[in-house]
C-alpha cells in the first residue's frame, strides 16, 4: 500500500531533537540547522550535481619520502577529457631546483616535442619575467630546501588520453633559495599526437636534488 | 658549449649517484626502483641540458631576479641620474657575471 501526504509546511516543533523521518534527523528548517544522517557510510548528494558531475579524484600518491622521480601511471581514460593535478611539496633534498613534468605512457616518459614557457614575479613585485621552458618537460615550479613544503602548484592537462596535441598549464607559489617567494604561471602544448595515460615529475637533475610530495589527479567531468 | 659537451661530464656524476630511485604510484599500488637503463640516459640528458644551462643561460635568470623593478629604476633615474642608475644595475651584472 502506497501514501501520500500532502500539505504546505511541515514545521519541526520538538524542543531539543529533531524530527525523525526514516532514520534522518531533520532539526530546525533554516540555514544553520542540521540534517543528521546515522553511520559513517553513505552519500548525500543533489541530482543536478550528480547530473552535472565536477571533479573526481582519480589517483595520486601521498610520498612523504625523497626520490628522483614520482610517476603517476593509469590516472588519464576516456572517462574524461581534461585533469587536474595538485602538486604539494612535502620536502625536497638540495638547495634549489626546478621541478618539470612530463606526460608518459605504459611506463615510459616522453622526452621530447613540449613547447612552453612560464611568467614570474617575486612577491611585493620588484622581479619579474619570462622564460621559455625547453622541449625536454613542462615546467611545474621552483622546489628549494628554504621552506619546501610551503610550495604547491595547481597543474590542469587537456586531453592527454587523446591522440592529439596535450596542453597544458599551471600556476603556483613557492620560495627561492634566497627567501624570495615566487609566483609563476606556467603554459606549454606537447606536439604530437600519441595518448598518455600518466605523468612524472622530477627536479632538474642534478644528482642529490629529490623531491617528495603530495600528488592528487582528479578528471573534470564532461558535461 | 652545447648540451652534447656535458655529456660525459653528466655521465660521470650519474654514475656516482647511482643507485638513483624513483617511485611510481598506480592506483593504490606505491613502489620504489631504481631507474632502468632508458631511465639513466635520460636523467644524463637532463643533466647535461641542465649543466648547460648554468654555463650558458643561468647568469641571465640571476640577473633578472635581482634587477630592481622597472618603476624603481626609473625612480633612481630621476632622482640620482643615469649614471647612478647605471652603477646600480653594473652592481647586479657584476655579481652575475656573463661567461
Amino acid at each position: 500500500m502506497s501514501s501520500e501526504i500532502k500539505v504546505d509546511t511541515i514545521s519541526e516543533k520538538t524542543s531539543a531533537n529533531g524530527v525523525v523521518i526514516d532514520g534522518v534527523t531533520l532539526k530546525d528548517s533554516k540555514i544553520g540547522g542540521t540534517i543528521t544522517i546515522p553511520g559513517s557510510t553513505g552519500t548525500m548528494a543533489l541530482t543536478s550535481d550528480i547530473s552535472a558531475g565536477g571533479l573526481t579524484y582519480v589517483g595520486g600518491i601521498n610520498q612523504t619520502s625523497t626520490a628522483a622521480t614520482i610517476s603517476v601511471n593509469n590516472v588519464f581514460t576516456s572517462a574524461y577529457d581534461n585533469y587536474l593535478v595538485l602538486y604539494h611539496s612535502l620536502t625536497a633534498n638540495g638547495t634549489q631546483c626546478q621541478v618539470n613534468l612530463r606526460l608518459r605512457a605504459s611506463g615510459t616518459d616522453v622526452s621530447t616535442g613540449y613547447v612552453g614557457g612560464r611568467f614570474y614575479a617575486s612577491l611585493g613585485g620588484t622581479v619579474s619575467g619570462f622564460v621559455a621552458t625547453g622541449t625536454s618537460s613542462f615546467y611545474a615550479m621552483d622546489q628549494t630546501t628554504n621552506g619546501p613544503d610551503r610550495s604547491a602548484t595547481v597543474m590542469q592537462i587537456y586531453k592527454p588520453q587523446l591522440a592529439m596535441d596535450t596542453n597544458y598549464s599551471a600556476y603556483g607559489f613557492s620560495p627561492w633559495n634566497d627567501g624570495t617567494k615566487y609566483f609563476q604561471n606556467c603554459y606549454g602544448v606537447l606536439e604530437n599526437d600519441n595518448q598518455y595515460d600518466g605523468f612524472t615529475i622530477f627536479a632538474d637533475g642534478t644528482p642529490g636534488e629529490e623531491i617528495a610530495a603530495k600528488i592528487a589527479v582528479y578528471g573534470y567531468a564532461k558535461s | 658549449m652545447a648540451v652534447e659537451d656535458y655529456i660525459a661530464e653528466a655521465t660521470t656524476d650519474v654514475e656516482a649517484a647511482k643507485p638513483i630511485m624513483k617511485i611510481e604510484a598506480d592506483g593504490t599500488d606505491v613502489t620504489e626502483s631504481e631507474l632502468t637503463d632508458a631511465e639513466y640516459t635520460l636523467r644524463i640528458n637532463d643533466l647535461a641540458a641542465y649543466k648547460n644551462y648554468i654555463a650558458l643561460e643561468k647568469y641571465k635568470d640571476d640577473r633578472q631576479r635581482k634587477y630592481p623593478s622597472i618603476p624603481d629604476q626609473l625612480d633612481d633615474i630621476f632622482h640620482n641620474g643615469l649614471d647612478a642608475w647605471k652603477a646600480t644595475i653594473q652592481t647586479t651584472k657584476d655579481k652575475y657575471p656573463k661567461p
